[in-house]
């Protein structure tokens, strides 16, 4: 059994088919930067839950979901991996 | 400061944040490419300094040889790392977007990218680099 779920907030926002897992795989970064690119003005910090739907050793570009965070967000991945 | 705290199977496990001019990622990744591959869990911060490429060598004809100095020099910079980690079978991660006190951040090691894959980088792109100019 091959499984993710992804929540933010308790809303469910990834929840692949398990071909496609098997398939392709996944990968789900939280990402966080402030001052880039290096000399620009925006000191606002980002954060963003990015979720590629697909191996990105495969074909490019993969298929991305971004959503932007902020303090008191909850990200819940649960996982079953066999 | 923005920062976040990780949990795995409901324990905590580190209190993440970088400072200005860094890039903060904590990220999962599950691939099928080689049998028996597991989750792998991986938290680590760069200073995006030590990724600027600087304008003499935009403006130079790119080189494989250039390629690799630019590259051994952002490797020499080193990451910090907090978790490296590959999960079991059934596991649950929780990520807070919190504020909190620098003091409370999860100390860090400095760690060198695994550039072993490089050469495979260049065979699949081909080694269409022109020869060195310089």
């Amino acid at each position: 059994m091959t499984s993710i779920k992804v929540r933010l907030n308790d809303e469910l926002v990834f929840n692949p088919s398990q071909t496609l897992l098997e398939e392709k795989g996944f990968l789900v970064n939280v990402q966080s930067k402030m001052g880039i690119p290096l000399g620009s003005e925006n000191n606002k910090q980002e954060i963003t839950l990015q979720i590629h739907k697909k191996d990105i050793s495969e074909d490019l570009p993969p298929a991305l979901d971004i959503h932007q965070l902020e303090v008191g967000d909850k990200i819940t991945i649960w996982g079953e991996w066999s | 400061m923005i920062a976040f705290d990780i949990f795995l199977d409901e324990h905590p496990i580190c209190r993440v944040a970088m400072a200005e001019q860094h890039v903060l990622t904590i990220s999962l990744h599950g691939s099928r490419a080689k049998k028996n591959k597991p989750v792998f869990l991986n938290v680590m911060g760069s200073a995006m300094a030590a990724l600027g490429i600087p304008q003499q060598v935009q403006e130079m004809t790119p080189s494989k040889e250039k390629f690799l100095e630019i590259m051994a020099a952002i490797t020499n910079k080193g990451m910090y790392k907090w978790v490296q980690k590959d999960l079991e079978q059934k596991f649950k991660i929780d990520i807070h977007v919190i504020e909190a006190e620098p003091e409370s951040i999860s100390p860090t090691e400095i760690t060198q990218l695994d550039m072993s894959g490089l050469d495979n980088v260049i065979e699949t792109f081909g080694d269409t680099f022109p020869s060195s100019q310089d």
